[in-house]
């Protein structure tokens, strides 16, 4: 079955143990805000990744808002599984007492890598 | 015509990470390279008529596939087996007519207009013979790439990919080594396509000296 936003953020959710929906330590909110933020870092990287998406003189960056989590991942599923580190690393860095330091910087370090090289 | 699933397969071992949009636009870009250079895609036009008071042929509607190539040369054109001369560029002055045109000139890519206009309607009588190139729209491309330039094209495409900067397919000793064996393959087939790829010797023995 595709892939939706909501997968790709319940996916991050589930590597930082944020799945207990009665009391998210994140709401959705601020993981589409790390996800937008997540695909503009990789339009950057890997622009290619929005080749479809290109109108008149440049990319068009999906800007995904709450209604839209229910929408298919439209882009290439290779890119998929850098952005769920992506957002599930951005969401580790924040300073709180669960974030862990190094845990967010390999999260990040692998969206990045993953993208670039083997 | 023969599709891009082929080429594309090939290129996943080869190029991992990258978007098959992006396989599938290199190898149209090394298509299009490959046959402007070498003109080994080629096609009779017509006869085509020749509408009075009209000098202005867009060939590219004429050519048999135009949904899937565009005129990139044109290598001759005749009318009624007479070939016309082929002038750089428009004469100076007012478009002169006449019964019958003697003398062409592409007027835009893949335009050719008659001069002098003609003045009557002469039918089936306009042949042109001309280099194709896919277009970038193009879906498939011509049988011979799969029969005679596979490896060729390939190398085009792999070439161009792994030139990408910063992608995990990129690889410039690579990119180096296929551009220069998809030069090497345009460079050969060009030559064939002048000898027409007629191969041995070139004449016969005269019956009489049998």
């Amino acid at each position: 079955m595709a892939k939706t936003w909501r997968n790709l953020i319940d996916e991050a959710r589930t590597i930082l143990q944020d799945t207990d929906s009665d009391g998210y330590r994140l709401e959705d909110a601020a993981y589409i805000d790390f996800l937008n933020r997540g695909l503009q870092a990789m339009a950057t990287i890997r622009p290619d990744a929005f080749w479809d998406t290109f109108a008149t003189d440049n990319i068009v960056v999906p800007e995904v808002v709450s209604a839209d989590l229910a929408t298919t991942f439209p882009i290439d599923m290779i890119f998929y599984p850098p952005l769920v580190h992506y957002v599930a690393g951005a969401a580790e860095i924040l300073d709180d007492e669960f974030s862990t330091e190094g845990r967010a910087m390999a999260l990040l370090s692998t969206f990045r890598q993953s993208l670039v090289a083997l | 015509m023969v599709a891009f699933s082929a080429w594309l397969k090939d290129a996943l071992v080869s190029t991992p990470g990258a978007t098959r949009a992006v396989v599938k636009r290199e190898l149209i870009n090394a298509a299009r390279e490959f046959y402007r250079e070498t003109t080994a895609l080629r096609e009779f036009v017509g006869p085509e008529t020749i509408t009075a008071a009209d000098e202005t042929y867009d060939l590219n509607t004429l050519i048999a596939t135009p949904a899937q190539y565009e005129v990139s040369l044109v290598l001759s054109a005749a009318i009624n087996r007479i070939p016309l001369a082929r002038l750089t560029e428009q004469p100076h002055g007012e478009y002169e007519e006449a019964e019958m045109p003697n003398k062409y000139f592409m007027a835009s890519s893949g335009v050719l207009n008659l001069w002098p206009r003609p003045l009557t309607q002469i039918d089936d009588a306009l042949t042109v013979y001309v280099s194709l190139i896919p277009k970038e729209a193009a879906t498939a491309l011509p049988d011979d790439a799969a029969v005679h330039y596979y490896d060729a094209l390939r190398d085009g495409m792999l070439g161009r990919m792994h030139g990408h900067p910063a992608k995990p397919y990129t690889n410039p000793v690579l990119a180096e080594y296929h551009l220069k064996r998809f030069r090497n393959a345009i460079g050969k087939a060009r030559a064939a396509v002048k000898t027409a790829d007629a191969r041995g010797v070139g004449w016969t023995f005269p019956r009489f000296g049998k």
